[in-house]
């Protein structure tokens, strides 16, 4: 049996650990503690043996086959950044497309439709209005070209949203214009400029003023 | 006479024709590293797992994974320590989902790994003692016991392979073998005391 006092000492020195010089002095006297070291190095020989064959398995000599035939099978492996840069382009341009076309959507309330509503008549006062008497004569609302539309009763818009003024020869041309908005987002809109109006000046009868008489007060001294 | 034209390739297939190439040259790097990579694999799985059937689909699995990432790997001489790793990871992984298994297969079974006719023949009773004993100590322990038992492995080595300074490798291999010392005493004599 070793001694109590060297156990701990003979263990770390199997294990590898240096041999203190107490400890050397020591096992030259004690056989029990000598044995005890050569028992305790005689196991770690062969735990280490034992780890040894743990570690140096014989690998099986299909197994670099087979890993070459699962790579064959593998895509190529592609830069890392492939994977992470596709989606977040993807989902940048699908962002931004989605957020053009809420920019270009034209408003319900800017639609020539909506703004020929706003010409309807509303009332049979209004419908004896200068609008409806020049469309009587060979002008046409908007309202009459456009189909579909849908009357709205918002007073702001009503006051604030301009009318459509056509005559008769174009309102196969409005039409046509109403249809290809509503077929596609942007129609073509063609533009003509018309000669200028030539204004004749008002005639306004001059004011005649009659001359003032002015008296002095004839009580002015007597206060 | 006719004049003949080559179409020019695009920039898309000329990307295309450059991802190709570097994949190639991938690979064909990546192949050069297999002779001495797949051992390794094998055996850090086979340490952890006790069983040859399991650690040839963790040495394989570890090579597939380490192959679809190999572009990641900047310093191509980490490699040996990077699939050490996973290797070591995905080993680990299946003796915690085997032993899961087994614990909600039979709550009464013993929970000891799949050890296969061949194993067992060629294990003698010390050598099962000691990978049960082996599978008891902590990851960071038990793999460096491997790695230091591997043949051609230096401590420096390991140290570079576990990305560790070697006095952090010299002190788990200490108490690595003390912890197995202790564990496997009572199966080779006892040491009494006066």
């Amino acid at each position: 049996m070793p001694c109590n006092a060297y156990k701990d000492a003979l263990i770390e020195a199997a294990a590898g650990a240096n041999i203190s010089s107490a400890l050397r002095s020591h096992l030259e006297f004690c056989a029990d503690c000598r044995a005890a070291l050569a028992g305790e190095q005689a196991l770690y020989a062969s735990i280490d043996a034992g780890l040894r064959v743990v570690a140096n398995a014989a690998v099986p000599p299909a197994l670099v086959s087979s890993v070459r035939a699962h790579l064959d099978e593998q895509p190529a492996p592609r830069p890392w950044f492939v994977p992470v840069f596709v989606p977040v382009a993807a989902a940048l341009v699908l962002t931004f497309f989605i957020l053009r076309s809420l920019q270009l959507r034209p408003e319900k309330s800017s639609t020539p439709t909506t703004r020929a509503s706003v010409n309807e008549p509303r009332s049979p006062h209004q419908a004896a209005s200068p609008m409806e008497s020049a469309s009587n004569s060979g002008v046409a609302t908007a309202s009459r070209a456009l189909p579909h539309h849908t009357p709205s009763h918002e007073p702001f818009e009503r006051n604030t949203i301009p009318e459509v003024l056509v005559t008769r020869d174009d309102e196969a041309l409005l039409l046509q214009y109403a249809q290809e908005w509503g077929s596609q987002r942007h129609a073509r809109l063609t533009a003509e400029v018309l000669p200028s109006p030539s204004y004749r000046l008002l005639e306004v009868t001059p004011i005649q003023i009659a001359p003032l008489d002015v008296k002095p007060l004839e009580d002015a001294g007597s206060r | 006479m006719q004049e003949l034209v080559l179409p020019q390739p695009g920039p898309m297939a000329q990307r295309e024709w450059e991802r190709q190439a570097a994949g190639a040259a991938e690979r064909q790097e990546f192949e050069a590293l297999l002779s001495e990579a797949v051992p390794l694999a094998f055996r850090v799985a086979r340490g952890v797992l006790r069983n040859s059937a399991d650690a040839e689909d963790v040495a394989q699995e570890a090579l597939l994974r380490a192959y679809r990432r190999f572009d990641r790997l900047r310093d191509r001489q980490r490699f040996r320590g990077w699939l050490v790793r996973i290797a070591f990871r995905l080993a680990i992984d299946r003796v915690r989902s085997a032993k899961r298994r087994e614990q909600r297969e039979t709550l009464w079974s013993q929970s000891e790994p799949r050890v296969s006719t061949e194993d067992t023949a060629a294990a003698s009773e010390f050598q099962s003692h000691l990978e049960r004993a082996l599978a008891e100590i902590s990851d960071k322990y038990r793999l460096v016991l491997l790695l230091s038992a591997m043949e051609g492995h230096t401590l420096e080595e390991i140290a570079r392979l576990l990305g560790v300074p070697l006095g952090t490798v010299k002190s788990r291999l200490f108490f690595a073998r003390k912890h197995l010392a202790e564990k496997l005493r009572c199966h080779v004599t006892l040491t009494k005391t006066r």
